[in-house]
């Protein structure tokens, strides 16, 4: 097989807990963004845009959608004779079989895959950020650097620096300070989760990782203290742009409604470096003579017979008549019926919402159905699959989870 | 149907939709918001099961080459069979826009080679979404050689030149296939599917050939009335031949309505194209958009009534469309005034200009033109 210089794997087995109602059957990675694409969609154009051709997507927790919505990697141009992109679950060998423990260990699992590509790198990634990268850049800095490990890292503002893992190092970018989530930060360079390794330097420390009992194998947390101990020539390569972790429902939230803003430094339209989707033969979108669609992003399959205002349809979407939606995104193959009033909600994929329901609307108080772990921000979430029956009212911070019946 | 080939015919043979059709072959022709109509018998052959498909082109066949690829947006782009797409001069003899015989000639090799025992001969312009198992089944219950396909109309309806009507028994038995014109009580107009036996098939072509035979009807299905079984099948439901200005503009208004929307776009079975990683389409705060059908990747900020939107169009404040159609990457400046216009591909419209035709004669612009 030809040697490939670099391969990339993506950690895409994270449940994303907090995502709630959005995340019970389906990985963090496979849940729907922007209209059009699903949250690893961004990893996968990455790499396809980067000139990376061999991608193995580590999957753990409920793998079935990104399974099928990854396929053969045909919508990213990665369905290569040599190459192209593979599915990696945890499996059962002839001596032991386990779950991935780790970030670390999820790698280590698969050595025998990455060996067999022969790379000189391996690039790391999370499945689960919003961002446009140029890894080959980033990959050249750290041939120039000639670096054991590069690690990725985006400028955050001091005050919120504790929630991340920050990175110090010195006029060159030599990292000289690794500190997880450090309570009086030394810099504002925080961790991406975005590495590359000589695959040389790194096969060796996941196996002596590996061998540690008392190792949590996490890459954050273990192998890079450890090889900074080590006096390993670590560097960081300082990100600028637009990224974001959507691990919470406000964040996925700020993140969806950032794309409308036509000024926003996430440029989805850019003919040089395109985000690309697995796309479902659906129609254009019709909107009717009743319409109202203002400040919104709507693609193909939706049916708007109501009022759309600063909001987000995804596929297939059916709005009824006299039905207002405002601040909120509608996730692919939802139904709304007539009379809706819906403000500041995630709708999860293939939820239905029957005539003259109200969500969030102001004054509507439901505490059997609040949780403020997930839904902050004056948020409510409807969560994937559900149906509301006709004439439900549902106020702020909810999040459902079953099908609620309709009332008169 | 996996014992059927396909042959498509995507020259503008039987159609005059001249000012569309100068820049790109007829089944090249954007419809629908983001199609070409010769995705809709593609996608109707690849939903019967059919996995060999042949698409014949003439002239201009580069934007119809751009679009179909591999074919792997219809999952044509297989090992075994596919889609194979012949351009003119595939034989020696061709002289670049040939009869449909020298055409047909030209794939007979790519006829005998594949193990098919049957072939489909379609036209590229019929909008219908609707599976050829029927049909079908029809033919290898009829034992037919030769089993037409044809739509009901009104007999009352002007019988337009361009169109052959076919006559048949109670039984469906053709008795004659005739030119619009010749005609003045016919119900049956021809509607551009011809299920034949290969092997017959080959033999009309080669005996055609030789004696330098042009007509296409006339010599596959005419000429061997009272020969060969022949005979007539039915396409019920609703179904559009696109071979003039005003069928064109007529078909696109009809998608403004849900019942022929929903009938020729349904999940169960879907109409492929060509897919483009298109952004989802904007609305800006003074977008104002009734009853259109809007593609992807579209800017708006204006006025749009009844009218049909492909990809990536931009229309800015202050403008107002009606009635139109404006095909993929139009430009639409302030304040412009469009009504019963076909704007072709990337058609740029500058500030304060204004175009109305009439809903008989939509003002056509041509591709790249700028106002």
């Amino acid at each position: 097989m030809a040697k490939k210089k670099c391969l990339a794997m993506i950690l895409a087995g994270g449940q994303g807990s907090r995502l709630g109602a959005l995340t019970l059957n389906v990985a963090k990675p496979a849940v729907s963004f922007g209209a059009k694409y699903k949250i690893i969609d961004f990893a996968l154009s990455n790499c396809a845009n980067s000139g990376i051709d061999t991608v193995g997507i580590l999957t753990q927790y409920q793998p079935l959608d990104l399974n099928t919505y990854v396929g053969t990697g045909q919508p990213w141009d990665l369905d290569s004779n040599d190459g192209g992109v593979f599915i990696l679950p945890p499996y059962m060998s002839a001596e032991k079989g386990e779950w991935y423990k780790g970030t670390a260990n999820a790698i280590y699992q698969n050595i025998n895959f990455i060996s067999r590509f022969n790379p000189e790198y391996v690039l790391i990634l999370s499945g689960d950020h919003i961002y446009k990268m140029n890894y080959s850049k980033m990959l050249k800095k750290h041939i120039e650097n000639n670096a054991d490990c590069t690690i990725a890292t985006i400028s955050v503002p001091l005050s919120e620096a504790s929630r991340f893992g920050i990175l110090s190092a010195d006029e060159n970018g030599k990292i000289i300070e690794f500190a997880e989530k450090p309570k009086v930060p030394k810099s504002n360079q925080a961790s991406m989760g975005i590495y590359i390794f000589n695959w040389e330097v790194l096969k060796e420390e996941l196996i002596k990782d590996e061998s540690n009992m008392r190792s949590t194998n996490d890459f954050g947390k273990d192998i890079i203290p450890s090889m900074l101990e080590k006096n390993k020539s670590l560097y960081i390569y300082g990100f600028k742009g637009y990224w974001k972790d959507v691990g919470t429902i406000s964040s996925l939230w700020e993140a969806n409604m950032d794309l409308l803003d036509e000024n926003c430094e996430l440029d989805i339209n850019d003919p040089t470096w395109p985000i690309m989707a697995r796309t479902t033969a659906s129609r254009p979108q019709y909107i009717s003579s009743k319409a109202s669609v203002n400040h919104s992003l709507i693609t193909e399959g939706c049916e708007v017979e109501g009022e759309i205002k600063h909001s987000i349809l995804f596929h297939n979407v059916k709005v009824g008549k006299n039905s207002k939606i405002v601040d909120s995104i509608v996730m692919n193959n939802v139904t709304i019926g007539d009379d809706v009033i819906i403000y500041k909600a995630v709708i999860g994929d293939n939820a239905t919402i029957g005539n003259h329901v109200r969500i969030n609307t102001r004054g509507v108080d439901t505490p059997e159905y609040v949780n403020t772990k997930i839904c902050s921000n004056d948020l409510s979430l409807i969560g994937t699959d559900v149906t509301i029956g006709n004439n439900v009212k549902i106020g702020k911070h909810s999040m459902i989870t079953k099908s609620i019946k309709g009332g008169k | 149907m996996t014992h059927v080939i396909g042959v498509i015919f995507a020259d503008s043979h039987y159609a005059d939709v001249n000012e569309l059709t100068k820049v790109r072959p007829l089944g090249a022709l954007p419809i629908d918001g983001r199609y070409r109509v010769i995705d809709f018998v593609l996608s109707n052959m690849v939903n019967s099961g059919m996995i060999n498909v042949a698409v014949v082109t003439q002239n201009n066949y580069h934007s119809l080459m751009g679009h179909l690829g591999s074919g792997k947006h219809w999952n044509l782009a297989r090992k075994r069979y596919g889609l194979t797409l012949f351009p003119p001069f595939s034989n020696l003899s061709s002289s670049g826009s040939d009869s449909r015989i020298d055409i047909l000639y030209g794939v007979l090799g790519f006829l005998k080679r594949s193990t098919q025992d049957y072939v489909l001969l379609a036209e590229s312009n019929i909008i219908i979404n609707k599976t050829f198992n029927d049909l079908f089944k029809y033919h290898v219950a009829e034992n037919a050689d030769i089993t037409v396909v044809y739509k009901n109309v009104d007999d009352g309806a002007s019988k337009d030149a361009i169109e052959s009507y076919i006559l048949t028994d109670d039984q469906e038995n053709i008795l004659a296939i005739e030119k619009g014109e010749n005609v003045s009580h016919a119900t049956k107009r021809y509607f551009g599917y011809v299920l034949i036996k290969k092997q017959v098939l080959i033999e009309l072509i080669e005996h055609s050939k030789v004696r330098g035979k042009k007509g296409y009807l006339a010599n596959i299905v005419a000429r061997n009335i009272g020969n060969l079984k022949i005979k007539a099948y039915n396409f019920d439901g609703y179904g559009r031949k696109i071979a003039t200005i005003s069928d064109y503009y007529n078909a696109s208004m009809e998608i403004l309505d849900k019942t022929v929307r929903d009938e020729l776009f349904n999940s169960e079975h879907p109409i492929y194209t060509k897919d483009k990683d298109t952004t989802p389409t904007r609305y800006f705060t003074n977008a104002n958009v009734k009853n259109c059908f809007v593609a992807d990747g579209c800017s708006i900020d204006g006025t749009i009534e009844n009218s049909l939107i492909f990809r990536n169009v931009k229309v800015k404040k202050g403008s107002v469309i009606k009635n139109s159609i404006i095909l993929q990457q139009g430009e639409i400046g302030e304040n412009v005034h469009l009504e019963n216009v076909i704007l072709d591909k990337k058609v740029i419209v500058r500030d304060n200009k204004t175009l109305v035709g009439t809903d008989s004669f939509p003002i056509i612009v041509e591709k790249g033109r700028i106002i």
